[in-house]
Order: structure tokens, then sequence, then C-alpha cells
């Protein structure tokens, strides 16, 4: 194009000069002479030749941005500071965006936007369960108008033993229907299908995961066919399932996937127990809204034809994308996501502003090349775009860093593995896909309008005379850039103290709920899980081998007493059974208590601290035995037998409903956590036998003289010693378990060190801005504070005026901030009711900590200006 | 010599039309036509031309060419396209509607 338009107008010269040597008898040299002379500015009407062609937008664009490129590398300070404070801000951004978005993107699965999950909801219970006796999934099963399908699954936890290595693993056993309703192809071999029957058949047969055969079996594709074992029992490896799918859970992946059949072959007609997950996909046309209602029309049936158990219970569904972990966080989920991206994007915010001060700050120094510029001719116009390019190059690079930088803490963070997760591991998805980009894209392009677009007007409308005269007007009054910069100033200071006052509440509201009584005493306590299932003993060499353990811990130096049970407090499993007492209603269900079961070792409360309110505990013998005796807590007490006394009592409870068990004593109750929600009242525990225990699975308890960690590898090695090939799935102290594992206060424990962190950052930025609009008015001022020095000022009284100025802006900052930290320490109680949003050592702190940090930032530049030669500044004028 | 007439804005995209419309032409060629068929009486300054060139070949009323000159020069040939062609008969009209109201109007006499 371009080549071609020179051609043309040097042959329209040529064609010209030969006219003019036949006309006027002119030399070559002449001709071409004038002819060159007679066309006029070649270059004004090449540009406007191209401008004609319409692709004067495409060169000016690449023209401004190399000026502006050429230009910042003027300036490396300010370019490298512009740059890394919106890289910051935008690596913040895009590390809390794919994490958002590995949480909540789709499952790849076939239209994942169909699926939906089920949950009853129980009586006036706002949460959700999502497991569901088997009948009711018959009956919801024929509500075909809304689901294409339903499709049944359940998690287990068992040995898996591959390869001679036993690991602890997370499966799924699934309905015939599981697979095909998704939509997920095996890698290899087949998966379970409907042709294995409606719940997968009873054959032993299992299908593994494609990282689990990466991981323990090296992608060997000769172990299709061939047996594995899991949970000590053999099994035949039909296939490996494709890649992508790591099962219809989004925190942790599956292993293994075996039929249900022999999962719930024992609850099949069993209203009270609540086994398995409904997952199901919605007809295209079918909206939530649809489908339940015709879920509605089922729960009414069923309340009439089974009152006792269904009297008071709902079927709800949820979008599967919202029901991760599962149907609970529906409701506080997509509040939690936007929070955090909100605290987020205000980091960005904060980051825009300080780069915008500095825009503004050089946009003064500016001030006399523009006026130049517009003086030659320059449109306004132009102008903007120069300063546009300028704030894109820089949100570009900025954006570019810092996803980077965000994807990298991200793959961090996917490889954090929580202590308390029993060994197993937690799997997250954060990686970077087209929505990240598409989200740092538009963060990239609010960043340049934000941080481009007030300069830009503000340089442009500069006045051309008076700059041209003077480039610096020492005497006169703050222009409104200083007001700009001012407010700026004291908003990111603001800004930094709701984040901090914000995080201050979190943490001071966590560090409450954990200082909580427990009900038990969390210290000095080793616990660890064996599971002698998968290691394959049946049930006299476990209790020999335990036996064997808690005697050999014991015997161990500094260590006080040894315990085992089934459940242990705080971890992922419960045992729920419906309990009733003699002499109540018939049916077990009839008053619907639900109830926590446990089997204990006589140690068990005396290990734990528990206190014991009446009765006696168990005896070494009654431990072993399988009488039917039991401890209960004192919520089970009085809720079956309110002003009576529990001693002696019988019940009985869903774990064989024809034995009456007798109540030997009443202990306090164990709390359990719910996040960040309080602890409620606990559901009714009782602990029975550990001679009548039908698992081989165990806790270990260790109270021990020392810190408990110290003694974890001695434990293990003492462990391994009775038997080298016994399954220990983990080991960890009380306090982590209660502090770290998701099923303790983990999840909220790293929701507040996001929000502390955010805020650190927050300050960070703030500090900066500060300092960078102080150092900038003593520079400004220079002239002034000379004066004033060669007057007679003293060092002391220069350094007051630009403290004043600096710890000004700082005080109006923390004033604005404390009011706005009230308002939205209010918002956050609606989300969080105990939350005390007036927090008097956060209230202290928090402003104090801002204008010490205030205060020693302004130090820096105030003590410069103390520095200033009166002489030197006098003499530049 | 003849008098000399400035150009009304928006004309010379017309004149191009018009010296073109009697045959291929190069850059040049179109300036040494207009001076022709105007008796010398319009001037155009010579580079100006080129941006009006090119506005008309973008609009697609004109289509190019490279060819060689009657001196064995290599150069772009200018020939109007059916849209080109449309657009000189209605700019064509426009012209002489505006010219006969304009002359109506200035030759008015006082009543």
């Amino acid at each position: 194009m371009e080549s071609d338009m020179a051609e043309e107008l040097q042959a329209h010269i040529e064609l010209r000069a030969d006219d003019l040597m036949i006309r006027s008898r002119l030399t070559r040299e002449e001709a071409l002479r004038q002819a060159r002379l007679e066309f006029g500015a070649v270059e004004k009407y090449k540009e406007e030749a191209r401008e004609a062609r319409g692709l004067r937008f495409f060169d000016q664009l690449y023209a401004d941005i190399r000026y502006s490129w050429r230009q910042l590398r003027k300036y490396p300070a300010f370019t490298l500071a512009a740059t890394l404070t919106i890289a910051l801000g935008i690596s913040v951004n895009a590390a809390m965006f794919s994490i958002v978005n590995g949480w909540l993107k789709p499952l790849p699965v076939e239209n994942p936007d169909e699926l939906v999950v089920l949950a009853a909801m129980e009586g006036k219970n706002p949460l959700p369960n999502p497991l569901i006796p088997f009948p009711e999934y018959i009956d919801y099963k024929d509500v075909s108008d809304a689901f294409k399908d339903l499709a049944v699954w359940t998690g287990l936890l068992s040995g898996l033993t591959a390869d001679g290595q036993t690991t602890r693993a997370a499966g799924g056993a699934v309905s015939g229907n599981y697979f095909s309703l998704l939509g997920v192809e095996p890698a290899m071999g087949r998966l379970i299908a409907p042709v294995d029957g409606e719940f997968g058949g009873t054959e032993p047969v299992i299908a593994l995961g494609y990282s689990y055969w990466v991981r323990h079996l090296a992608r060997d594709s000769a172990v299709v066919g061939k047996q594995i074992r899991l949970g000590g029992s053999p099994y035949t490896v039909i296939g490996i399932v494709s890649e992508e799918f790591r099962g219809t859970t989004s925190l942790g992946e599956l292993d293994f996937y075996v039929p249900l059949e022999p999962a719930v072959k024992d609850f099949v007609r069993n209203r009270d127990v609540a086994p398995i997950r409904i997952i199901g996909r919605l007809k295209p046309e079918v909206t939530l809204a649809q489908a339940q209602a015709s879920l509605d029309i089922v729960t009414n049936r069923l309340r009439r034809e089974h009152p006792e158990t269904n009297g008071k219970r709902m079927m709800r569904v949820f979008p599967e994308r919202l029901s991760r972990p599962d149907p609970s966080a529906a409701t506080v989920l997509p509040y939690v996501a936007g929070l955090l991206l909100l605290l987020a994007g205000a980091v960005l915010a904060i980051a825009c502003a300080n780069v915008l001060s500095l825009f503004l700050v050089r946009g003064i120094g500016r001030r006399g090349e523009m006026a130049m510029r517009t003086a030659l001719g320059a449109s306004r116009w132009q102008l903007v775009r120069v300063c546009l390019a300028e704030a894109f190059l820089i949100a570009a690079i900025g954006g570019i860093a810092g996803t980077t930088a965000g994807s990298w803490a991200t793959s961090f963070l996917e490889r954090v593995q929580p202590a308390g997760m029993d060994g197993l591991a937690l799997h997250m998805d954060f990686g970077m896909d087209w929505r990240v980009m598409v989200y740092a894209m538009s963060l990239v392009t609010i960043a340049t309008a934000l941080v481009g677009l007030l300069p830009a007007l503000r340089s442009s409308r500069a006045g051309t005379y008076d700059s041209l005269r003077s480039s610096r007007t020492s005497n006169a009054p703050a222009p409104p850039t200083h007001r700009l910069r001012h407010f700026l100033v004291a908003a990111q200071i603001a800004g930094s103290v709701v984040f901090l006052i914000l995080a201050g509440l979190l943490f001071q509201h966590l560090t409450h709920l954990e200082s909580l009584d427990l009900g038990f005493a969390r210290d000095h306590l080793l616990l660890v899980d064996i599971d002698g299932q998968s290691t394959g003993y049946n049930a006299t060499q476990a209790l020999s081998v335990y036996t064997a353990i808690e005697t050999r811990l014991r015997s161990l130096p500094s260590v006080q007493s040894v315990a085992q049970s089934v459940v242990k407090p705080f971890g992922g499993v419960i045992l729920n059974v419906n309990i009733a007492a003699e002499g109540g209603e018939d049916s077990l269900s009839a008053e619907r208590v639900l109830a926590q079961a446990n089997f204990v070792s006589a140690g068990f409360f005396n290990t734990l601290a528990i206190p014991a309110i009446r009765g006696s505990s168990f005896t070494d013998e009654d431990a072993a035995s399988v009488k039917p005796i039991a401890i209960v807590s004192d919520i089970m007490a009085t809720r079956l037998w309110p002003n009576e006394d529990a001693i002696g009592k019988r019940f009985r409870s869903g774990i064989d409903t024809e034995r009456w068990i007798e109540v030997v004593g009443v202990v306090k109750s164990i709390k359990q956590s719910e996040g960040f929600q309080p602890l409620k009242p606990p559901p009714p525990q009782f602990f029975m036998p550990m001679g009548s225990a039908a698992s081989r699975i165990r806790t270990f308890y260790v109270r021990t003289l020392v810190p408990p960690e110290s003694l974890a590898s001695t434990v293990r090695s003492e462990i391994r010693s009775i038997d080298p090939n016994v399954a220990i799935n983990h080991v960890a102290t009380m306090e982590q378990q209660v502090t770290q594992s998701p099923n303790g206060f983990g999840i909220a424990r790293m929701f507040v060190y996001i929000a502390v962190a955010l805020g650190l950052l927050a300050l960070l930025l703030a500090l900066v801005g500060t300092y960078g609009a102080l150092s900038f008015m003593v520079g400004e001022q220079a002239h002034e504070i000379g004066i004033r020095i060669a007057l007679g000022a003293s060092g002391s009284a220069v350094l007051k005026i630009v403290l004043q100025h600096g710890l000004g802006l700082a005080l109006k900052g923390v004033a604005a901030g404390i009011v706005l930290a009230a308002l939205a320490g209010r918002l956050l109680q609606t989300i969080m009711p105990d939350v005390s949003p007036f927090d008097p050592v956060v209230l202290t702190t928090v402003p104090l900590l801002l204008l010490t940090m205030a205060f020693v930032t302004c130090l820096i530049p105030a003590r410069k200006a103390t520095r200033i030669q009166p002489i030197l500044t006098l003499k530049s004028e | 010599v003849a008098e000399q007439a400035e150009l009304l804005p928006g004309t010379l995209d017309l004149l191009i039309l018009k010296a073109v419309s009697l045959g291929p032409e190069h850059g040049y060629g179109v300036l040494l036509r207009i001076e022709q068929i105007t008796g010398g009486a319009l001037t155009i300054e010579q580079g100006a031309l080129y941006p009006a060139l090119y506005r008309l070949e973008h609009q697609g009323l004109l289509d190019t060419e490279w060819g060689t000159s009657d001196n064995n020069r290599r150069a772009k040939y200018y020939r109007l396209t059916t849209a080109g062609r449309r657009r000189l008969k209605q700019d064509t009209e426009r012209w002489n509607r505006t010219v006969l109201a304009m002359t109506t109007a200035l030759n008015a006499q006082e009543a």
C-alpha cells in the first residue's frame, strides 16, 4: 500500500517533469525540481491520502504507541513504579478470579448447565441435606417430565491397593446410568454402564480415575482386566475414566468408581437412612422453577404416604455449579465469590488511584510539552490519545505481568495441602483459561480508562500561552490537580483502613470461635488414623493389632494416655442414626431424633478430657465387649428424657433397631464447627463400647506431656514396628484438626488470611501513594521551602510543615475509613450475624497502625525537605 | 489567458469523476484533462489530487490498474466503476439544479 502510493506520486512527478522539459525547455534536473515544487508537500498529501483510504486509525495507533513507548523509556522510574503498581493490583484480581473460576466452572461433561443436584430440606433447618434415603430416589425418578434422567452416587473412602501399596482414596459408588447421564467416556476399557443394571450390578468391578492410573500405575494399559484390592477385597478393573473428568465433586477427586448396589442393598426400603446423592439432568427447555414445581408434587404425595419420615421434608433442586462442595453452599457461594472479587477489585482501584496520581504529577511536568504540541497544531483529541496510549501501555504490561504472577500464585495454592484432610488429596483446578484471560483483559481496559482518561482531559486543556511562558508557577494557589491528588491519597488510606478493619473483625471473630470451649481439651493431643480394613485385617487380627498399638504407644515416654474411637471430632465422617427412647413412640423415626454415634475405648473420655456429668465411664472390660450399653451426651439425655435421670434408661438406634441400649453415663457434648457460624448446640451424641463396632477403621488419640507434633515420627515408627503393612492414613495434632481442617475452621481461616493479605496489600499501596504525593509536594515547593530556609526557618519548622501536610491527609483518610468500615461492618453482619462490627481492639489498632505507618512514610520526604539548599533552588529560577 | 476561478468545496470529486469518465487516465493525466475540459479556468494544486483520488477509490467509485503511459512510464490508471458512473450522473444532476437555483436567485430583480 505504502510503496504503491510512493511509486504513484513519483510517477506523477516524472510525468510532469517530462512535460516541463518539452514545454519550458528545461533540463531534466530543473524539470524535476520544478515538478516537485508544483506538487506541494508530499508528506502532507500522503498523510491525507492514507486518511482517505481509512488506514489512518491503525497508523496513528501505532505511532501513538511508539511515541508513548519512547516517553515511558525516558522516565524509567515512573514507568517501573506505575507498571509494578498496576501489576500488583491485577495479579490479586487474576488470582482471585482464577480461584472463583476454578470453583464455579462447569464440569467437563456434556451440557453441564443442565446438571442439577437434589437436596432435602428438613423442617425449619435452613441447610439443605444432599444425602437422601434410597426409596425417595425411586419416588422422584418418576418425575420424568422435568428430568431427562436422575442418577445416584455416594462417596466412599477406602484403602485402594494397587502395585502392593495401599493408599487412602476417595471414590464413588455409582448407579448404572451415572456415566451415561453425564456423557463421560472411558479413556480405556469400559465404564459402569446401564447394561450393568440400574444400580451398577453386584459384580466386584472397578473403574479407575485417570490421575490415579497415572500416579500409581504409570499408565499401564495392561491393568484393565486385572484385579486390585479395595478395602481389602478383590475387584476387577474394567476401565479408566477420561482424563478431564474428576468426579461430580469439585474439591476432591474421585480415584475409583464401583457399582452402587452393594453400597445400598441394606437400605433399599429404608426411609430413615440417607446414604445417597442424586444428580440429574434437566430436559433442555425445562427451567429450575419448573423442575422444582414437578418435585413439589411428589413431595406432597410423600408427605401423605409417609408422614412419620417425610412429614416435614421437601426436596429442592439446585444447579450443580452452585452445589460445591454441596448444596448448602448454593445460598452463600455467589456472595462469597462476589465479595472476594469485590475486595480484589478494590485493591486494583487503590492501585489505579496511585498510578493516576503519578500521572497527574507528571502531567504537570509535561504541561510545557503539551502546550508546545497544541501550539504546533495538535488537536485536543490527539493529545488525549497520546495520554491514553501511555496509560494503555502501562496497564497492558502491568496486566501481563500481573496475570502471570497471579497464575503463579494460584498454581502454588493448588499444591498447598491443608492439614486435617485425613490423608486425602485436595484437588483444585485454578488454572488459566479463556475466562481468566477475558477477565484480565477487561481489567486492563478499565485500568486504562481509570488511569488515562482524567490526565488526558486535564493536560489537553492546559492553557497554551500560560504554560509556554512559564513552566513553573510557584506561588499560585493549589490548582484542581492538587486537590484531586490529595483526595486520591486520602481515599487510598480510607480504603486500606476499611480493608484492615474488616480483616481484623473477621480475624477477631475467628479467634473468638476457636477459643470457645469445644467440649474437650485439644492441646497435647496427637491423632493417628489407621485403616485396618484396607490393610486386609479380619476382625480378630484388627483387635490384636490395635490392642498391641495402644499398649505400645502407652509405654512411650512422655505419653500420658492413649485412646481409640471409630469417629473423630472435627473429622469428615459422621455416623448419623435415628434414636428413640423406650416407652416413647413406636417408630424409630417418629420423633425424628437424629444422633451421632461413635464407638470408643475405655480411655476415650479421660484422654480427650471430656467432662463426665453423671454415671460411670466404660471399664476396659466393657469397652472390649458387645454389651448393649452407652454413654450419652447431656444434650441427648435431656432430649430423650427431659427432667429425668438418664442413667439406667434404655433407647434403641438405627444401627440395630431390635436392641435396647442402656445408658450408663452422661458426658458433656462435643461441639462441632460450621465455618463462620458459631458453634450451635450439637446434635445428640452417644458412645458405644469399641467391641461392638463393625468398622475396622480407628483413630488413636495420644495425650502427650510434650508438644504433640514432636512425637509424630516416633508414633509412626512404633506402629510400623508392630505391622509394617498397616495403612496409616494421617497423623496430625488435634489443634491442626480443629483449626486447619475443612471440617474445623480451615475454610474460615483461609478466608481470613485472604482478607488480611488483601488489607496489607492495600496498606502498602496507600503508603506508596502517600510517599509519592508528598515527595512531589516537596519537589514542587522546593523553591518556597528554600526561601523559608534562607529566611531562617529551622529544620524542625520545615519538617513540621511537610509532616502536617502528610499527616493531615492521613487523618482525613483514616476518619473516612472508620466511617466507611462501620457501614461495611454492618453489611458483613448481614452475612455473618455473629460478627461484632464494633470491636474496640480492631478499631483502635488499625487507625493507630495506619497513622504510625503514615508518619514513618512522611518522614522520608520531610527530611529531604530540610536538606534543601536555598542557594540551589533560588539559582535555578 | 482565461480568468482563474476558485474551486468550490466539494467540486473536485465531481471534476475527477467527469475527467475519468472520458476514458481511463493516470493521476497526472486526470490533472491535465481537468485543465483541458475547464479551459484552464480551474487549476488544482497537484498534490491535492491524490487524497481525492484515494477517497473515491476507497468509496468504490474508481477502479485502479497499473499500466504504461504514452511516453513509456509505469503509472497507475483510474477507471470509473458502475457505482462511479451512477454517482457522476446523480451529482451532475444535483449540480445543475443547484446552479439553476443559484442563478435564478442571483438574477432576481427587486420588485
